[in-house]
């Protein structure tokens, strides 16, 4: 028991400096930026061709998406010698069920429009992680269809932008973007709500935890704003407020949320 | 009104970024890709330098980072 309990007990295990240099500090913003360039580059370039010129997989006179039926075709079918293009068998199941239903009407559009999209938000650096990692998953997804290409390549410097999320984008929309939108643990003044009125504790009344006026939940008591540390405390201080409130008086509502 | 002004200037220069990017390389087609990477990278660092001079003067301080 003991053992288990020394093996799970929460850790935090910190990176080291270097790690936190290259990853976490805006010092590195140009080589992120000459990164995400080439890449978003790369992208915008692949794009460009399956939805303008000739050879363009949306748009065209009759059926969408032939040569993305033609691709799959190839990548599916299995040679009398040698080796198929698809290793897994789960993934050839996969894209033959796609070309029996006709999927790549569609899906050429989503390929065309989102390798279009991907360089963009890669090159202007808005929401460059999420970008990247849309990328590196068409990357393996062009890879488990037995086309190599520069995929290795490009699906190698997406999981360095992945890594590198928080400064990736510094010299570009991600600057103000990301500070404005926060993150789903930490939202951002877009989302951060205002609390009309005083907030009257640091610590949760009821197990005094840390709260967070940004997101803890709130309850209003003599014109006074407690934030619970989540809602199991919110319900048991709303149960039995005087218990944890020690002055606690009679309820007078205030406005919490603005 | 500043603040407007300036937030309007950061987005026209990244959107003026986005813009120019969809037509260097549908209009040059990856012909010479180095070429086609230089003016991209001027945009970029124009609405960078846009930023810094107009937008980041305006909201500077909003956030903590490092």
């Amino acid at each position: 028991m003991a053992l288990l309990q020394r093996t799970f007990e929460k850790r935090e295990l910190r990176d080291p400096s270097p790690i936190r240099a290259i990853f976490s500090n805006t010092w590195l913003a140009s080589l992120w930026l000459l990164a995400r360039l080439y890449l978003g580059y790369q992208w915008l370039l692949a794009g460009s061709h399956k939805v303008w010129g000739e050879g363009r997989w949306i748009a065209v006179s009759g059926p969408d998406g032939l040569s993305l039926r033609s691709f799959w075709e190839r990548a599916i079918a299995i040679p009398e010698q040698g080796r198929p293009a698809i290793t897994y068998d789960w993934y050839r199941d996969f894209l033959t069920s796609m070309v029996n239903h006709e999927w790549y009407r569609w899906f050429s559009w989503v390929i065309a429009l989102g390798e279009v999209t991907v360089g963009i938000l890669l090159i202007v650096g808005a929401f460059a992680g999420l970008a990247a990692l849309a990328g590196a998953f068409m990357n393996f997804n062009f890879m488990l269809a037995g086309s190599a290409s520069i995929n290795p390549v490009l699906v190698v410097i997406a999981l360095l932008i992945l890594f590198g999320w928080k400064t990736a984008g510094w010299i570009g929309v991600d600057r103000w973007l990301l500070p404005a939108l926060g993150t789903p643990w930490q939202p951002g003044p877009v989302f951060r709500r205002v609390l009309k009125g005083r907030v009257a504790n640091e610590a949760c009344p009821v197990c005094q935890m840390p709260v967070d006026p940004a997101i803890s939940p709130a309850s209003a008591y003599n014109g006074l704003i407690y934030l619970s540390c989540c809602p199991v405390c919110k319900e048991r201080l709303d149960a039995q407020p005087a218990r944890y409130i020690p002055d606690f008086g009679p309820a007078i509502p205030v406005p919490v949320e603005g | 009104m500043n603040k407007a002004l300036a937030l309007a200037a950061g987005v026209t220069a990244w959107a003026a970024v986005a813009v120019a990017a969809v037509l260097i390389v549908f209009n040059m087609g990856g012909k010479n890709q180095v070429l086609m990477f230089l003016p991209i990278l001027a945009v970029v660092v124009a609405a960078w330098a846009i930023g810094e001079l107009v937008t980041e003067r305006v909201f500077s301080g909003h956030e903590k980072r490092v």
